[in-house]
């Protein structure tokens, strides 16, 4: 069999088979997953030198075709290595949940489905992963506490809405161009206004799979419900792989992005909006799984601010980005799902002063954690500077309102560093609440992972040139991206370390060691070291509440007036009921009033017939007259 | 092979009469005479396809009709794939009535006709000839009447009226379109009209019964009220099958006979086929009793058949085939999945439902299956059906293509309306129970949506070359 289709038949076959004999699931799984990562890594090696095409057949007149090269490489071997580092760390993770024979079923056929995703050479074959992909998540979503059925409706609602956008989009370009290729030899210039709207709507799908705003809704809701693991591998990495894969193909290899500028502005601006909405959300947060999943959101927009440039080094940034993120954000929703699993809890208020406990935790959330918030020389800056970078760019072009997108996603990176603050010291510094203190670090199938990660962080962070952007993003655009100007992710990271080697000198040798120690005046109060004077996190960033317009916005969003679930909702229910009660209502009504006129006229021809011979006699006569009249008279 | 045609026909005929006349038989022999009967025909069908081979376009000369011997009945690959595949889910649901029905009265009359429908099916699958299309439309016609009315009480009695009313009105119309055919053209026979039109008014006329037939704007009232009256086996039936009458019939005068038909009217029936899909999508959304709403869904896809048949041209026959086998299939499954919900909870408002998945895991899972077989999502059928439509639809015309991705939308919504009895908490006091043969039935039909989703590339290539080839 060829290896791209092993690529789909292992882990299906692998999940299927965990199913049906449930006792060895975690076996199946594992040895799927990692036989998948075999498949992955030999792909990726051949994809750094060549591009292989596998046509299977062909559907009346559409080919079922899979492609690989240097794009879809490397995120195939992302989305296996992420498969198994996720795999690896439900085994004692899931242990506390139901359902997990499904679980398993669901997450390896979610590998098999984006796999076929990633392989896919025309959009057709793409959209049938691609839905397939939506029905997996869907049943993986059931997977959860009570009420997880809430959030796979409105995954199904809305992730769905945009696949059928994405339909209507394939199918105008089937028709009107006949061109579906992914990778065709020369992208198109956007002039067409009908391929305006083609690339508008299929990028509407790949915008809802990435999880940018307004499509977003579903992710948040799941994280109040589904394990750690579900929202580390479906929204936090494998859709955002996805979602801007589908994104970069269409706006640099199918079209030309570059050529529309109203187009880049209103993506610019969707990236913009994405990154201030979801990330004021985040800020407000009570729940650290609900936080991240709005984090999760807020750095699409990054993603989609680069993508939206056009620019070369835009686009670049906005897939490195991409990479970065799902590197980050997998192992933030592990670390947190390490600390929810020993805690058993994933409120902010019942978290604190972790760190000591759970060291190897502790690191990986922080490196992480400062990966996000963009902190040099971690992986996140460089993705983000490289956007800023594209931005600027895109002012050569002669773009008035970049001042606007730089300050947005300046803001953002603040806002964000702000956020996880407040996590860092709501989780794992602070007061630590009683019920924690037996607390530990657990088996390293949990710590394993998240360490992994963390290292990626760094490695991608000081390494950026050398090892991501050479090997794996730089190859796999269709044109040169510029070196960056002064940046020297190397050479930064060695005076960040001489910096803070001369800080540790000055710790040690200098006064700041013999600081004078008074006590706090509390105005006569007794502070005790008890649970009530603990400070939870949540009391961070109160304040943005009270803003003016904020607060309006923020309960707006918290009560799902923002949210594109209900919107749709009540507008096609809306149209339900013009429906039902006018037209509707009306059609049966005519029909009643029909068949009531027709019983009346039966009715009044009745009393015609009273039974006397003398009237019928009367009645042929004057039937009669009125014949012969006729004849005589015509 | 004319006696095969002739037997395939006439065996489930014979043995509904044979049920209906012997009204004292044993309960024992009159289930063993109504399974057996349907096997049989579906063991004829298949026969018949295999002899036939697939992909034929193969007339038949039978009869004898005036002076002349003229063509009655034509074996070619859509009507062979009709009849095996309406010949399969007839089978499952005789088997799910034998369950479903066993504490009814009038039992010989539900068989009885329950086959005669099945033989003028298979014979209305394989007509040509405009005579036999009415006698056999009208045969089912009558069974539905009967079969809508089972109960017996006030308000099936109403909907089976009303249903005959409707579809009897617009039959005689059709009727009507066919002597102005034969008037024309001297000919009841649909293929010998290829490259001739037909008047204006007969086509309408013709175009009105088949509207009402296959329930499509503005005629389509009957069909949620005959669908909620009905038993639940009966319900899947006419929803999966006799529904699709008027659009077999489209298919086969106004597409397969090649006639000439006037520039605006593919924009008609589109328009006509949006309008209904997007209307009864919108009512699947008010209303309460889930057999109601998986009625409107019924119109709405019903719909978006026409709108594949429409635009017959490129993708929109095939489009329209595979729609109809993919929603006949799964609308099936779940008229009878409702069934076991019903039987089992003694509810019929989806409000007053929840949780049940607890208590019916595995007719959960397959009406899963089934819903987003007809919301059209890969990997299942429905999807391809759906995909095929919609560059049908954008090839013709793209508003309308619009309205249908709307109605898609809809279409998810209402259906996660229905769904919704099977999530979330159980409530106190409504269980339901997984029940062996009828929850068999559901699963049948749901793998089948599921495995056609992935060997649809088979099932295109034969209609590519049964269907499209043969035009």
């Amino acid at each position: 069999m060829h290896s791209f289709l092993l690529m789909m038949v292992i882990p299906a076959l692998a999940g299927l088979l965990g199913y049906l004999i449930g006792r060895l699931r975690n076996e199946f799984s594992f040895i799927g997953a990692i036989l998948t990562l075999y498949y992955a890594v030999r792909l990726f090696f051949t994809s750094r030198h060549e591009v292989v095409i596998y046509k299977l057949m062909d559907v009346s007149g559409i080919p079922v075709a899979f492609r690989l090269d240097a794009l879809s490489g490397f995120i195939l071997l992302f989305v296996a290595i992420f498969g198994v580092l996720v795999v690896l760390f439900s085994f004692r993770y899931m242990k506390n949940w139901k359902g997990t024979r499904g679980y398993y079923l669901y997450l390896l056929l979610a590998l098999a489905g984006a796999n076929g995703v990633l392989l896919a050479s025309n959009l057709v074959t793409l959209l049938f992963f691609w839905g397939s992909l939506l029905v997996i998540v869907y049943g993986l979503l059931f997977v959860g506490r009570p009420g997880a059925e809430k959030a796979a409706r409105k995954a199904l609602v809305v992730v769905g809405l945009s696949d059928f956008a994405m339909l209507l989009g394939i199918a105008i370009l089937v028709v009107k161009n006949g061109w579906i290729d992914l990778a065709p030899r020369a992208p198109m210039a956007l002039h067409d206004p009908m391929m305006i709207l083609a690339f508008v709507l299929v990028a509407v799908g790949a915008l809802a799979k990435a999880g940018s705003m307004p499509l977003h809704s579903w992710i948040p809701e799941a994280s109040k419900t589904s394990p750690a693991t579900v929202m580390a591998f479906i929204p936090a990495s494998l859709d955002k792989l996805l979602g801007i894969y589908l994104l970069t193909r269409l706006s640099v290899y199918v079209f030309n992005i570059a050529s529309n500028m109203v187009l880049r502005n209103v993506f610019m601006a969707v990236g913009a909006i994405t990154v201030l909405g979801a990330v004021m959300m985040a800020l407000v947060q009570k729940r650290v799984m609900r936080l991240l999943s709005f984090h999760a959101v807020s750095q699409v927009g990054y993603m989609v601010l680069g993508i939206g440039t056009g620019t070369p080094i835009g686009i670049a940034g906005g897939l490195f980005h991409m990479l970065n993120h799902s590197i980050y954000k997998t192992g933030l929703f592990l670390s947190a799902g390490s600390v929810e699993y020993w805690t058993k809890t994933d409120e902010i208020d019942k978290l604190g002063g972790l760190a000591r406990q759970m060291p190897l935790t502790f690191f990986s959330f922080l490196v992480c954690a400062m990966a996000i918030a963009g902190v040099p020389p971690l992986s996140g800056f460089f993705s983000k500077w490289m956007v800023y970078q594209g931005i600027i760019d895109v002012a050569r072009e002669g773009n008035r309102l970049f001042p606007i997108f730089l300050v947005a996603a300046m803001l953002g990176s603040v806002l964000t560093l702000a956020s996880f603050l407040k996590l860092l010291h709501a989780m794992f510094l602070g007061g630590r609440p009683k019920a924690l203190a037996k607390v530990r670090e657990g088996s390293f199938t949990m710590w394993l992972p998240t360490m992994v990660l963390a290292l990626l962080c760094i490695a991608f962070g000081i390494f950026a040139y050398q090892v991501p952007l050479r090997g794996l993003i730089y190859p796999s655009l269709p044109f040169g991206v510029e070196p960056l100007g002064i940046w020297q992710p190397v050479l930064t990271t060695l005076l960040l370390l001489v910096a803070l080697g001369i800080g540790a000198l000055i710790y040690l040798f200098g006064t700041a060691r013999r600081p004078v120690m008074g006590r706090t005046f509390v105005g006569g109060e007794k502070i005790a070291d008890d649970e009530e004077s603990r400070v939870p996190g949540t009391a961070f960033y109160s304040s943005v509440k009270r803003l003016p317009i904020v607060d309006d916005l923020l309960r707006f969003g918290e009560a799902g007036a923002l949210d594109l679930y209900n919107w749709v909702r009540g507008i096609l229910n809306g149209v339900g009921v013009v429906f039902r009660q006018g037209i509707d209502q009306a059609l049966e009504f005519l029909h009643d009033y029909l068949g009531k006129l027709i019983q009346a006229t039966g009715k009044g021809l009745s009393y015609l017939h009273t039974g006397n011979l003398p009237l019928y006699v009367a009645w042929v006569f004057l039937g009669a007259i009125v014949f012969y009249l006729v004849l005589l008279l015509g | 092979m004319t006696g095969l045609v002739a037997a395939v026909i006439l065996v489930p005929i014979v043995l509904g009469i044979l049920l209906l006349i012997l009204r004292r038989l044993s309960p024992w022999a009159r289930n063993l005479i109504a399974v057996l009967g349907s096997a049989a025909t579906l063991g004829l069908a298949i026969v018949l396809w295999v002899t036939a081979g697939p992909g034929s376009h193969n007339l038949w000369l039978m009869g004898v009709l005036g002076a002349a011997p003229v063509p009655l009945l034509m074996v070619d690959g859509i009507g062979l794939l009709l009849v095996v595949l309406f010949s399969f889910v007839w089978l499952l649901v005789t088997i799910y009535s034998l369950s479903y029905m066993k504490d009814y009265p009038f039992q010989d009359d539900y068989y009885g006709f329950l086959l005669v429908m099945l033989g003028s099916m298979v014979g209305f699958c394989l007509s040509q000839n405009l005579l036999m299309i009415y006698l056999f439309w009208e045969v089912a016609g009558m069974a539905t009447w009967r079969l809508v009315a089972f109960y017996r009480n006030d308000r099936e009695i109403r909907a089976a009226t009303k249903t005959l009313f409707m579809t009897f009105t617009g039959s005689v119309l059709m009727l009507v379109g066919f002597a102005g055919i034969f008037v024309e053209h001297q000919t009841l026979n649909v293929n010998s009209l290829a490259g001739s039109g037909i008047s204006i008014w007969a086509s309408l006329l013709i175009l009105v019964g088949m509207i009402t037939k296959s329930a499509s704007l503005p005629f389509y009232i009957w069909l949620p009220d005959a669908h909620t009256a009905a038993p639940s086996p009966m319900s899947a039936l006419l929803s999966g099958i006799i529904a699709k009458i008027g659009l077999i019939a489209y298919l086969r005068i106004f597409i397969q006979s090649q006639v000439v038909l006037p520039s605006w009217w593919p924009l008609l029936v589109a328009g006509l086929g949006v309008g209904g899909s997007l209307l009864a999508a919108g009512c699947a959304l008010r209303v309460k009793d889930y057999k109601r709403v998986l009625a409107f869904s019924t119109v709405s896809q019903l719909g978006y058949i026409f709108i594949g048949f429409a635009f017959a041209e490129g993708f929109g026959l095939m489009a329209g085939v595979i729609y109809l086998v993919a929603h006949c299939l799964a609308k099936a499954g779940l008229f009878m999945a409702m069934g076991i919900v019903e039987r089992t909870t003694h509810k019929r408002n989806i409000d007053e439902l929840s949780g049940l998945a607890h208590s019916m895991p595995v007719t959960a899972v397959s009406c899963a299956v089934l819903m987003l077989s007809i919301i059209g999502l890969p990997p299942l059928l429905g999807f391809f059906g759906k995909f095929y439509v919609i560059l049908a639809a954008v090839k013709g015309n793209l508003v309308i293509a619009t309205g249908g991705i709307i109605a898609a939308v809809m279409t998810v919504l209402y259906m996660l309306r229905v769904y919704r009895m099977f999530t979330g908490e159980p409530r106190e006091g409504i269980t339901g129970r997984d029940s062996g043969v009828m929850t068999t039935v559901v699963v049948v039909l749901a793998a089948a949506s599921l495995v056609l989703g992935f060997l649809f590339p088979y099932l295109s290539r034969f209609l590519d070359q049964g269907i499209v080839a043969a035009l």
